[in-house]
């Protein structure tokens, strides 16, 4: 696993490239750019033929460990690799261990031991135990484990620890990853953590930076008590200017979490190769389509501003949102029973959903698209808006249908792909 | 489609068995040509379980079901006529059959009273009383705009007798009347009768025998899906598949376990429609020739083999049931890996029906299956006996 850096300046961006993946030899992929989201092993909502139908390009797949942490002795037993088990053996796997888009209450730490939030409860795993799921998984790039479940809620306390244990840890790990003939040719990633304290940022960058792993993980940034694009920008641009001062430069740098697509410019701006793709999930599984305008001669511009498409017409304003819940029919026996699976759903991202409300999407459950015939987006190539109206997918929401989130996926990871393009064809330009 | 004759429907069958009454054809409508014996899976809301349109076209569909009184509740007869039908509105250009919404009314609303005049039930989205009456019904399902729309029918339940049966038989028939002379769009959709008698064999005759006498391309047969028994069940189905014209298609409703289908093929019937297969989905079920197979069950658990090693579908060739296992009934995914496996093994079953019919080995293809759905080899009575009457013998091992 290589990565390459072409071009860069401090206050403009990078250009880079992945490659050289000892298992799939032909994959390449330009940076700044995306990692697909998942969680327990697949894109929620999508299978393996209708991820063909977004993009036949393969990106590398995030695998968050606390979602898969029930298959662990299954993935043991089977002796082949997570992304086969998966059934996703084409795709570069990428481990790390908290799903970004995952929310649970509170709870406890304990000491010498990180916390993972899975489907079954609290698990509570040291490093060590961390590296041996690592050697069944064997992902082409793996984060390592560090204790960076802080937030901008976090004291000062609680983030002094965090970089304490995450450093002591980590030098451990690089030991065991070295002589691991199973990791050792795979991309470690080292998380650096820091929580939002300057030199508590730069106490840990400083000591990662001395080990020659593939990149690193700003970590550390937000939890599930604060969804990523809840956390006011300029406190996290702060961290991230800062943060990279003290990471070498040839070395990636990705960041996770559901940022809006202005922040996620100022990253780019600031130095991050990598994000990944848990904003558009999470609007598509909100009933929500990504609609924010790239395509505009100023997108890596300090002051720039995303309006949605067609918004120069007038700003738009979210009506009443019709009361689809009111599945009468289905609560009178035709059986489906789309509730029920709908709270399974939401279970599995633990006990609050993440709220997404936001100005760079639409809400397609809004009563004006009752019968709005047209696509969510003209000029958009993806299979929703070449053969769907949102007059269809407002119906597929008000009667909870499956199919809802399929198309809004379809769309918003189209959507989100098609925005790093931009993002690489500016930066070309202005390097 | 436009240089075709201008007919709604028209029915060509490709081979007979030789020995039962089974048979394969293509039927030609507006929209699609679709070949029977036809398993149709049932998309109520204008989709099928989170299954893309060009999934179901991969997947080999060539005709999908509606149900009227889902539609017309929402989004609405307005709203379809707007879109230009239903193909549009959902993005299916292949060919679509929608119900007339009547079962669906009296088994999903207690409050529905049946007249003369119609269906009366309580709006689940209002206090008013609606009217679902044969004109009102066929006014849905010309704006919903489906190749094949049925006829309102006054549905009861399978194990009534009695007079109840009677009127209803009757009053099906009066009720078809007024359908068809309230059909506004006899050249793109076509109107299929549906015989009533509940579990009477003689009302079943005579319904079958008043509808052969209407003007109609199709006929369905009603009233199948229900409590009855099994020896009862297949007895109605030959009923009027024995004396139903050859060359016109005949739907059995609500019907669609594979081992129902095989039977029902070897009666003589063409078209079958459930939500069994996707439904189940759902709940974490794979079918499988052998039966089901509930994918939660903790045995799944390290088990690495596909579903089926046999199946094709694009689930069992990247799936094991172990991954699948920690998924079911949490990801949707799953679901839909499900429900695409599902769909597969329905087609895959009738590609079989209808290709051994067309090589003369029917009955060969019908004793493998009944022994692979029963390896024990104890078939249960009604199976042995309707096929049987088909000339199909089970215990049997020599060729016929
Ligand atoms: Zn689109
Ligand atoms: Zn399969």
């Amino acid at each position: 696993m290589k990565f390459k850096l072409h071009q860069f300046n401090k206050l403009r961006g990078r250009l880079g490239s992945l490659s050289d993946v000892e298992r799939l030899p032909d994959f390449s992929m330009d940076t700044p750019n995306i990692f697909l989201y998942t969680t327990a092993g697949c894109i929620p909502n999508l299978t393996y033929d209708v991820l063909q139908k977004i993009t036949t390009n393969v990106f590398p797949m995030q695998y968050p460990l606390n979602t898969l942490y029930r298959i662990t002795e299954a993935i043991k037993l089977y002796k082949k690799a997570l992304h086969s088990f998966v059934g996703q053996p084409e795709y570069v796997s990428y481990c790390c261990i908290q799903d970004p888009l995952y929310s649970f209450p509170r709870r406890k730490h304990k000491l010498e031991l990180f916390t993972l939030n899975t489907i079954g409860g609290i698990e509570f795993i040291s490093y060590e135990k961390y590296m041996e799921i690592m050697e069944d998984f064997q992902p082409d790039i793996y984060v390592s484990p560090s204790d960076c479940d802080t937030s901008i809620f976090s004291s000062t306390k609680r983030t002094c620890n965090s970089v304490n244990i995450t450093n002591r840890w980590f030098e451990n790990v690089y030991k065991i990853h070295e002589s691991s003939p199973i990791l050792k040719n795979k991309g470690l990633i080292a998380a650096v953590a820091g929580g939002y304290d300057l030199m508590l940022r730069e106490r840990c960058a400083k000591y990662m930076s001395e080990f020659p792993v593939l990149g690193y993980l700003i970590d550390g940034l937000f939890t599930d008590e604060i969804a990523a694009h809840e956390v006011p920008i300029d406190s996290v641009m702060k961290i991230i200017s800062h943060t990279v001062n003290f990471l070498p430069e040839e070395r990636l740098r990705i960041v996770h979490g559901s940022w809006d697509p202005e922040t996620v410019l100022k990253m780019v701006k600031s130095g991050i190769d990598i994000f990944d793709t848990s904003f558009p999930i999470l609007n598509a599984e909100n009933g929500r389509a990504l609609l924010f305008n790239f395509d505009v001669p100023n997108l890596l511009d300090d002051d720039v501003k995303l309006r949605l498409h067609g918004e120069e017409n007038g700003v738009k304003e979210e009506t009443s949102i019709e009361n689809g819940d009111s599945d009468i029919v289905d609560q009178q026996g035709s059986g489906d029973n789309p509730k029920k699976f709908k709270s399974s759903t939401s279970a599995n991202r633990g006990n609050t959903k993440i709220k997404c409300e936001n100005r760079f999407s639409i809400a397609l459950k809004d009563t004006r698209y009752f019968d709005d015939l047209t696509p969510l987006m003209e000029n958009c190539s993806c299979l929703t808006c070449e053969k769907h109206t949102k007059a269809y997918i407002h119906h597929l929401l008000c009667t909870n249908e499956l199919l809802a989130p399929v198309l809004l996926t379809i769309h918003n990871l189209h959507h989100y792909i098609e925005f790093f393009r931009k993002i690489r064809e500016h930066l070309k330009k202005q390097l | 489609m436009a240089q075709a004759a201008k007919s709604s429907l028209k029915f060509t069958i490709l081979a007979e068995c030789n020995t039962s009454l089974a048979r394969t054809g293509v039927m030609n409508l507006p929209h699609h040509a679709v070949e029977t014996p036809v398993f149709m899976p049932v998309g109520t809301q204008g989709t099928l379980k989170g299954i893309l349109p060009d999934q179901l076209e991969e997947l080999g569909y060539q005709i999908i079901l509606g149900n009227t009184y889902h539609l017309g509740m929402r989004p609405g007869p307005d709203l379809l006529k707007k879109a230009g039908g239903l193909h549009k509105f959902m993005g299916w250009d292949r060919a679509l059959l929608t119900d007339s919404g009547g079962f669906q009314m009296v088994s999903l609303l207690k409050l529905a009273e049946i007249t003369e005049d119609g269906v009366k039930f309580k709006s689940p989205y209002g206090a008013d009383d609606c009217m679902l009456t044969p004109e009102e019904s066929i006014r849905i399902q010309n704006a919903i705009g489906a190749d094949i729309i049925m006829q309102l029918d006054d549905v009861v339940e399978s194990t009534l007798s009695g007079p109840r049966v009677e009127e209803s038989t009757y009053r099906t028939s009066r009720w078809l009347d007024r359908c068809l002379s309230a059909h506004e769009r006899p050249d793109d959709q076509t109107i299929f009768p549906i015989v009533q008698g509940a579990s009477d064999p003689d009302l079943r005759l005579i319904s079958t025998r008043m509808h052969m006498e209407k003007d109609v391309k199709g006929f369905a047969l009603g009233g199948l899906s229900g409590g009855e028994a099994k020896s009862v069940f297949w007895k109605m189905v030959l009923v009027s598949t024995k004396i139903l014209p050859k060359d016109k298609p005949r739907y059995i409703m609500g019907v669609g376990f594979a081992t129902d289908i095989v039977i029902c093929c070897a009666l003589g019937a063409d078209m079958f429609d459930c939500v069994f297969p996707t439904r189940t989905a759902r709940f974490g079920c794979a079918l499988t020739a052998s039966g089901q197979m509930n994918l939660r069950q903790k045995k799944y658990k390290f088990d690495f083999q596909p579903i089926d090693s046999e199946c094709e579908c694009l689930t069992c060739k990247r799936h094991t049931r172990a991954y699948l296992n920690s998924i079911v009934t949490v990801q949707p995914t799953a679901c839909h890996l499900l429900t695409i496996h599902n769909l597969y093994f329905q087609m895959s079953l009738m590609r079989s029906i209808r290709q051994s019919i067309k090589d003369q080995r029917f009955p060969e293809f019908v004793r493998s299956y009944m022994n692979k759905a029963y390896p024990s080899g104890k078939f249960p009575h009604w199976i042995l006996k309707s096929l049987r009457t088909v000339n199909i013998d089970l215990s049997s091992d020599s060729k016929s």
